[in-house]
């Protein structure tokens, strides 16, 4: 399942107005792919961690079972959706939203939920 | 060819520091070879006696000056040349110093540089942004977004523009002055009357445009009093149109009304329905006196107004009738303010509210944490989303907000798969 994730987040790094693609796995193990200069991989598992310790947060302690997060920065919006066996999926992307409309993301994030059925 | 003709690029430099100052501006002439007039001041009055005479095409600003930082400093050229192109040249670029740069619309922050080459890429860097001129004008179409909306905007961000309306073979202006509407004209009409005739349009285009002096200032009253007005008037023609068909479903039964605080964080705008029944009333009981400031309103965004999320038209908009049955508008169920030392300011049906405070400090915090050495700017607000409810944190330099909200969406639902 690992590898038909990772190679799933390999095919998507070609997208138009995407800075970073990254999974990070059940086993704590990271997985993405900085599209952008000024999205170095060092700085990038680190947030992919983040996004993991978030879901985490709000499941237990909040009570609320997100299956996806939109993190809206000035520049940019991180966006992350979790399967069910724990998998993250984290995404920086444009904030134009004509670059990147916002049914194409969750369209993305939809097929990252459902990358199993699929195989 | 010769270049007599063209106009120099005047850029402006301030930096405490004399000496290098000096070698900057000798620098920079030399690089530029007669293309700019290189302005030096030594602390921010300079600079802003400088920028007072006009014709200033990008200011360089140090970040470390006794007195006015540089930070201070480009707040107020954000307020008083918010079209001015800027940058900062540093010897300390921390996330910190960038952040807070470009919380001030700066975008580059540049190192001091410490050998000649370096020099010359500053310049190269500089000299491209020098280039950079503001577009006199955009073009829209109303579709898409509410005429209110680009108003509030502008609004809002305090902005000195004009915005040409053209719709139905006619063209209009409203006239902006630094965040104020100060004129409205659509031949014959002027003034109010002219600024509701604009807003009464449902669809067409618009430019903003840059600022001159209207012909006369005709409206004196706040915007906010304005759009509230404008939009009263204009569900008042649609109560005058013929009655609902027999597939208009029937109307939502009223929501509880959202408080003031709701309303002015701008993140909850009511269903269109209620909207329409209510808005009267709360612009007759509003205190206009006590209505917040353009900066202590929420911004608006196209995501956090759940009028996208329920797909409903414009609240402000001719409401068309409906050919299926709308869904249903969302049910805010939790709503939390607190202020700037995590105090609870405002708190409706909070179950635990102190753990809430503490949440939303957590996502302050992660959103930090996450995005640590990106180029992503302020953090605004962190929108989570489940099979149920939607839950909104938006952070603002005075308040925070929480919103939960049930989640009725068509079209796209997250769904996970099984494990």
């Amino acid at each position: 399942m690992k590898e038909r994730i990772n190679e799933w987040v390999g095919q998507q790094a070609q997208r138009t107005g995407l800075f970073a693609i990254g999974v990070i796995h059940p086993d704590q193990t990271f997985s993405g792919q900085s599209c952008s200069s000024i999205y170095p991989q060092i700085f990038l598992n680190n947030s992919w961690r983040s996004l993991k310790e978030m879901f985490n947060t709000v499941r237990n302690e909040q009570q609320f079972d997100a299956l996806s997060l939109r993190w809206v920065y000035e520049h940019a919006c991180l966006y992350a959706a979790q399967r069910m066996d724990g998998t993250v999926l984290g995404l920086y992307v444009s904030r134009d939203e004509q670059l990147v409309p916002r049914s194409e993301v969750e369209q993305l994030l939809n097929e990252f939920l459902f990358i199993e059925n699929a195989a | 060819m010769s270049t007599t003709t063209l106009t120099k690029r005047r850029v402006l430099f301030v930096d405490d520091e004399p000496a290098f100052l000096e070698m900057l501006g000798e620098a920079m002439t030399s690089y530029s070879a007669g293309t700019w007039e290189v302005l030096l001041a030594s602390n921010s009055s300079k600079a802003l006696n400088l920028l007072q005479k006009g014709g200033v095409h990008l200011v360089v600003v140090d970040i470390h000056m006794p007195v006015v930082d540089g930070i201070q400093f480009l707040k107020l050229l954000q307020r008083k040349y918010p079209n001015l192109p800027r940058a900062v040249l540093t010897g300390d670029a921390s996330e910190e110093h960038r952040e807070a740069c470009a919380a001030n619309g700066v975008e580059y922050v540049l190192e001091k540089p410490r050998c000649p080459e370096g020099l010359e890429i500053v310049y190269a860097t500089l000299d491209e942004l020098a280039k950079w001129q503001p577009q006199t004008g955009f073009q829209g179409v109303l579709r898409q977004v509410g005429l209110q909306d680009v108003l509030q905007m502008e609004c809002l961000a305090r902005s000195t523009v004009i915005l040409e309306i053209t719709a139905n073979g006619e063209t209009g202006q409203i006239f902006i002055e630094r965040g104020s509407i100060i004129h409205s004209q659509v031949p014959p009409l002027r003034g109010e009357e002219a600024f509701n005739r604009l807003l009464g349009f449902s669809g067409g285009q618009f430019n903003l445009k840059a600022f001159k002096e209207p012909p006369e200032r005709s409206i004196t009253g706040s915007w906010e009093f304005l759009l509230m007005e404008a939009a009263r008037m204009r569900d008042e023609e649609l109560s005058a149109t013929p009655p609902p068909t027999e597939s208009e479903p029937e109307p939502q039964p009223l929501e509880e009304p959202p408080t003031e605080e709701l309303r002015e964080t701008g993140i909850y705008e009511p269903p269109v329905e209620f909207e329409a029944a209510q808005r009267s009333e709360f612009v007759e009981n509003r205190d206009l006196a006590s209505m917040p400031a353009a900066e202590e309103i929420g911004h608006e965004d196209e995501s956090v107004n759940f009028q996208d999320l329920e797909h409903a038209p414009e609240a402000h908009e001719p409401v068309p009738l409906p050919e299926t049955t709308p869904p249903e508008p969302p049910h805010v169920e939790e709503f939390l303010i607190i202020g700037q030392r995590g105090e609870v300011a405002h708190c409706w049906q909070c179950m635990a509210p102190s753990e809430r405070v503490q949440f939303i400090e957590q996502v302050k915090q992660k959103a930090r944490q996450a995005c640590q050495g990106l180029p992503v700017g302020a953090f605004e607000r962190l929108e989570l989303e489940s099979l149920e409810a939607r839950l909104i944190i938006r952070v603002e330099e005075e308040n925070s907000y929480l919103l939960r909200a049930n989640r009725e969406r068509p079209g796209v639902q997250l769904a996970p798969v099984a494990a």
